[in-house]
């Protein structure tokens, strides 16, 4: 499985895969695959915790 | 904020339709997932409940909209035992789609839990609901209208309650 890949329930998945789509007419959800976390946000996010 | 009751009566009077949600998810070791609200077109929402938790507490959580940050960064997503609530974003009417960004920036996997409950309106009706939440919530700026509408909320309520 490539580093950036997800599997799920046995299925492989890449960013911007749509996981889960729910659709109730007036709205519509999507839970999307992001991938690994950036660098910078991942030194922002500890830098932010301190 | 103002009154739960009143919300739902005003919701009541602007034809909203209350649409709850809850998703649960796992996230692996520094991995990132979206989950996205997007109004049908012609629509727009009004968020009026948020909650979650999550397993790890390497979780964090940042809000945006048309591509602009609604809150500041959550580093920290309540663990398990906790729940929390965003007051800052229950002002604003979202005619497209807002994003959750979820991060993990843990070495471990974790399971985050996350629910609310959205109003939506067809966008004419959402801009009057808007300025009756204000109205109702600026109530030293103008006592008058206040009065007005609270009248008009017990008149709906009364209607309500005759048809139970």
């Amino acid at each position: 499985m490539a580093e950036e890949t997800v599997e799920i329930n046995g299925r492989v998945y890449k960013p911007g895969d749509v996981i889960r789509e729910v659709d109730r007419g007036s709205i519509k959800y999507r839970l999307i695959y992001g991938g690994r976390i950036k660098e910078e946000d991942r030194k922002r996010l500890l830098g932010e915790r301190l | 904020m103002i009154e739960d009751l009143a919300l739902h009566v005003l919701a009541y009077k602007w034809d909203g339709i209350f649409e709850p949600f809850s998703h649960i998810f796992e996230i692996g070791a520094e991995r990132y997932f979206s989950l996205t609200l997007t109004p049908v077109e012609g629509y727009a929402l009004f968020i009026i409940r948020l909650g979650g938790y999550s397993k790890e507490t390497t979780t964090a959580l940042d809000i945006f909209y048309k591509d602009r940050k609604l809150i500041d960064t959550i580093t920290q997503f309540p663990d398990v035992n906790t729940y929390f609530h965003l007051p800052n974003i229950f002002s604003n009417l979202f005619n497209a789609t807002v994003t959750f960004k979820f991060y993990n920036y843990g070495s471990t996997s974790t399971t985050v839990c996350f629910h609310g409950v959205v109003l939506l309106f067809e966008e004419a009706k959402a801009k009057g609901f808007l300025e009756d939440v204000k109205a109702l919530a600026e109530i030293p700026k103008d006592i008058k209208e206040t009065n007005r509408l609270l009248e008009e909320l017990n008149d709906i309520l009364k209607g309500i309650i005759g048809r139970m």
